[in-house]
């Protein structure tokens, strides 16, 4: 028996009552991680810490970098000498890793970055929770490329949409970005720990001599390094054998719209929304995170008073739902949008849908209570 | 193939064979210093008899990034620009048999990189950085480095730099970089002993060619023909044991070649990998999150504290009062033990500075219902600690709620009309127990006897569970002596 089932196997059935930054660094280790680089941050140091604690005992490596810069460039590297690796940190250091999140896309990486999202911009509120890295997870490397991100509403759902964020990495060969809020990061509720199993580790489908592994199918095999087929990588445009070509327009073309489009055609299939009382609803609250906890709530006090409100939440954002989204809501009347920024899903959701999308946003650190959407919400459906 | 590839039987040179079919010629500008760097690479590479299957180029962006990306044949990850050796910090950790090369310019490496370099040096992580310094931004067209030379006009000092440049081999080896070598690429035959030297090291080892940019510094300086930049290496270079007999102001102008350190010291990756198998020996010790005691596990049900009216189906509570009375944890058992019953619940705390000296605070929410205030602003129970949490948080207690509170330590408004519990918490515990740390304690277990939130024995293997090993009699008698405070 591996270290890693070793140690995960005694975990099977116990119930934990845990952080969110830990439940997400547990889901990492059921995943196969075995490489963390990172950097503290606030609200996101919990997950590092815990990664330095148990990382070590599953056989993986855990190393405090300098910066942002050299622990996400670390993940991409180890990533490529065969390790399954995270990185965590929040809005500031999300911030630094952009152009390295950039290179994962174009060298096709399978790798996970937690961020643990905290009131910006710049500084902000460093302590306290936010959502405003919603479309910086979508928009914030250069150039043309598409993202996988995925948003827990709780504890339990830190470790398995961590768990879930490697089988999309190596499925995908792609970074993939979980969302997380201060609010959940920072949150503590019970934990169930599944039973360990091989199945979970993230399986990395890898190339053969003569194959290419930078094309020639939406999502390539891939060489890594130490395979002995002289793997060469490069975040310059290149073609379907990795060697650097930057003049040739189609050569470009085709890369990166089959980079883009490999994530984008998988839209339907990678689409995870969770709803309640939709068949009837008028008003439809939809949210994302530790947000759509009290929106929940507000949909339910609203429901037994006899109305007729409706729930969705995003479970992974990007690439965004808009098809499911229009199915689901397209015959709600109007939809309320609470969410820890100014506007940032409400954007989205004013692109896809035909109905009245009303912005719900608070900042300042708090979240939102319940009372603060049920009020709205009943005022919507008078 | 072009003929200058095709292969000649019997002759073909280290560098031919080394080399990634298809790509030649090289896209280096004539008489740029990168080919000679390529050839005393590969030279060196031939002559430890390396195998190249076993081998990880890793480079930057710039001129000298393109010496081994693509044209040496290996696995190479060609990365951002400065992140090499952050990039190769992770391909090291993760590939122990592996020789990982990081070749790049001296803009990346001690520019934008200079943190990773200074760092890697500092870990000494065993990787072997080649820096091609030609004092210049080549790629971008000729902009000041940090390793120009002052005066030197260039794109972006056209009235002359006025910046010292960096001797960055001296600033690795000041790092604790533990093989650190400098040469030009007029000393070709000492350049290929220091590859060697480098690639054999074992831990951070740095050579630093001192390189000719034809093009952009050529232009700066007004040279533009490699046998010049040699010609002036050859006259400006000084061996290290000769400069160490010369003044500051004889060395002016020169460039002091040689091994500027030599040493064996703990490797980086070779620790790490021994704490990693020792750790991970199945016969260690596990320490794991905080354990739920045995058996605690039962079904979900009620809390027993609707029996006394607290309303609602789930119960919020707050505990609050300054850094260092403990309330964190007091929340943490409480939530802990909710947990262990089976029971549906959340905790939240005060984090930051906050938490450490100031206004402090932790919530819990039991219940047996879904949880859908994730921070709740009305509290069904609120426990105060000190002048300053009344203040800030009576407000928040729902009608009909109970209040508990440190009897010496908050003044209650009079006339309040509040279902108040006083205890002397703090007394008690300095002057009953002896140790005032313990005063969470004492107030969890008056809270938990009046509010009867949970049953006694779940709170009490909460506690074991959860406090310092060694302290986990002293924190129950504190807890017995609250609980039995509530029936006096």
């Amino acid at each position: 028996m591996s270290a890693r089932a070793a140690q995960l196997s005694t975990l099977a059935g116990a119930r934990r009552f845990m952080l969110g930054d830990e439940a997400a660094a547990f889901g990492a280790l059921f995943a196969g991680c075995s490489f963390f680089g990172g950097y503290p941050i606030t609200p996101a140091s919990e997950i590092a810490e815990a990664m330095a604690r148990e990382l070590p005992r599953v056989g993986g490596y855990y190393v405090q970098f300098e910066d942002e810069l050299a622990s996400i460039s670390a993940v991409i590297g180890a990533a490529w000498a065969g390790a399954r690796s995270l990185t965590a940190t929040s809005g500031p250091g999300f911030s630094l890793m952009q152009e390295s999140i950039g290179y994962a896309a174009m060298t096709e990486t399978p790798c996970v970055v937690i961020d643990v999202q905290r009131s910006g911009p710049c500084t902000g509120q460093a302590t306290k929770p936010a959502q405003g890295d919603l479309q910086q997870a979508r928009w914030g490397t250069h150039g043309d490329h598409e993202i996988i991100a995925l948003s827990p509403w709780s504890v339990q759902e830190c470790f398995d949409l961590t768990l879930d964020a490697f089988a999309l990495a190596e499925r995908y060969r792609s970074p993939v970005i979980l969302l997380m809020d201060g609010a959940v990061g920072h949150l503590r509720e019970p934990l169930l720990f599944p039973t360990f199993r091989e199945e979970m580790l993230a399986p990395r489908r890898r190339a053969r001599p003569g194959e290419l592994h930078f094309g020639g199918e939406p999502v390539p095999p891939m060489a890594q390094i130490g395979d002995g087929l002289d793997v060469h990588i490069t975040g310059s445009t290149h073609r379907p054998n990795g060697i650097r070509d930057v003049n040739s327009e189609p050569v470009h073309d085709e890369l990166v719209r089959r980079l883009c489009a490999k994530i984008s055609d998988a839209r339907e299939a990678l689409t995870r929304v969770e709803h309640r009382h939709l068949e009837d609803a008028r008003v439809a609250v939809v949210s994302f995170g530790a947000t759509a906890r009290p929106a929940l709530g507000a949909v339910e006090a609203a429901r037994r008073r006899g109305t007729r409100a409706g729930f969705l939440r995003l479970v992974r954002l990007w690439p965004f739902p808009g098809p499911a989204l229009a199915r689901l809501l397209g015959r709600v009347e109007k939809v309320l949008v609470p969410e820890m920024n100014l506007g940032q899903l409400n954007r989205e959701l004013e692109r896809v849908l035909d109905c009245e999308v009303v912005p719900l946003s608070k900042i300042g650190g708090v979240a939102h209570a319940q009372e603060e959407i049920l009020e709205p919400l009943l005022e919507a459906l008078r | 193939m072009s003929p200058l590839e095709k292969p000649r039987e019997g002759t073909q040179s280290a560098s031919r064979r080394l080399i990634r079919p298809g790509l030649l010629p090289t896209i280096f500008c004539t008489g740029c210093g990168g080919g000679t760097v390529l050839n005393c690479f590969c030279r060196a590479v031939d002559e430890l008899a390396l195998d190249p299957r076993r081998m990880v180029m890793v480079t930057g962006i710039g001129c000298s990034s393109w010496i081994p990306s693509p044209y040496f044949l290996a696995d190479t990850l060609h990365t951002t620009h400065g992140r090499a050796i952050a990039f190769a910090s992770g391909v090291r950790v993760m590939q122990p048999a592996m020789k990982v090369v990081v070749i790049a310019g001296d803009g990346d490496l001690s520019g934008i990189g200079g943190n990773h370099l200074i760092h890697a040096a500092r870990r000494n992580i065993d990787l072997t950085v080649i820096m091609v310094n030609n004092a210049i931004y080549g790629m971008t067209g000729g902009q000041v480095a940090p390793t120009t030379p002052e005066d030197v006009p260039t794109t972006t000092t056209p009235h002359g730099n006025v910046e010292p440049p960096f001797d960055v081999a001296s600033l690795v080896a000041a790092a604790g970089g533990t093989f650190v070598a400098r040469w030009t690429t007029y000393h070709v035959f000492d350049l290929v002993k220091a590859f060697k030297a480098a690639l054999a090291h074992k831990g951070f080892s740095f050579v630093e060619v001192v390189s000719q940019c034809t093009t952009s510094y050529g232009k700066a300086v007004g040279m533009r023909r490699a046998a010049e930049f040699l010609a002036d290496y050859k006259a400006r270079s000084l061996r290290l044991s000769k400069a160490a007999t010369l003044s500051a102001e004889e060395l002016e102008g020169k460039i002091t070649v040689g091994t500027l350190r030599n040493v064996a010291k703990p490797e980086f990756r070779e620790r790490l990998h021994a704490q990693v198998a020792r750790v991970s020996d199945p016969g260690s010790a596990r320490q794991g999150p905080e354990p739920i005691p045995p058996g605690a596990v039962n079904p979900p049900g009620p809390p027993a504290g609707v029996a006394r009216g607290l309303g609602g189906e789930n119960v919020a509570l707050r505990f609050a009062g300054f850094g260092g009375q403990g309330v964190v944890k007091a929340g943490e058992i409480l939530g802990l033990a909710a947990c262990a019953e089976g029971r549906r619940a959340l905790q939240n705390q005060s984090y930051g500075s906050s938490a450490r000296g100031g206004l402090c605070t932790a919530d819990v929410t039991l219940g047996p219902d879904e949880i859908f205030e994730i921070e709740p602003d009305a509290f069904d129970v609120l426990v105060l600690l000190s002048q300053d949490s009344c203040g800030a948080f009576l407000h928040q207690l729902r009608a009909g709620g109970v209040l508990i509170y440190d009897r010496d330590l908050v003044k209650l408004p009079e006339g309040n009309g509040l279902r108040a519990h006083g205890i002397p918490a703090t007394k008690i515990a300095a002057e009953e127990l002896g140790r005032k740390v313990v005063t969470n304690m004492v107030v969890l277990g008056f809270c938990a006897a009046i509010t009867e939130v949970l049953p006694r024995a779940a709170l009490e293997r909460a506690i074991v569970a959860n406090v310092p090993k060694g302290t986990e009699e002293l924190n129950l008698r504190a807890f017995a002596a609250g609980f039995a405070h509530a029936a006096s």
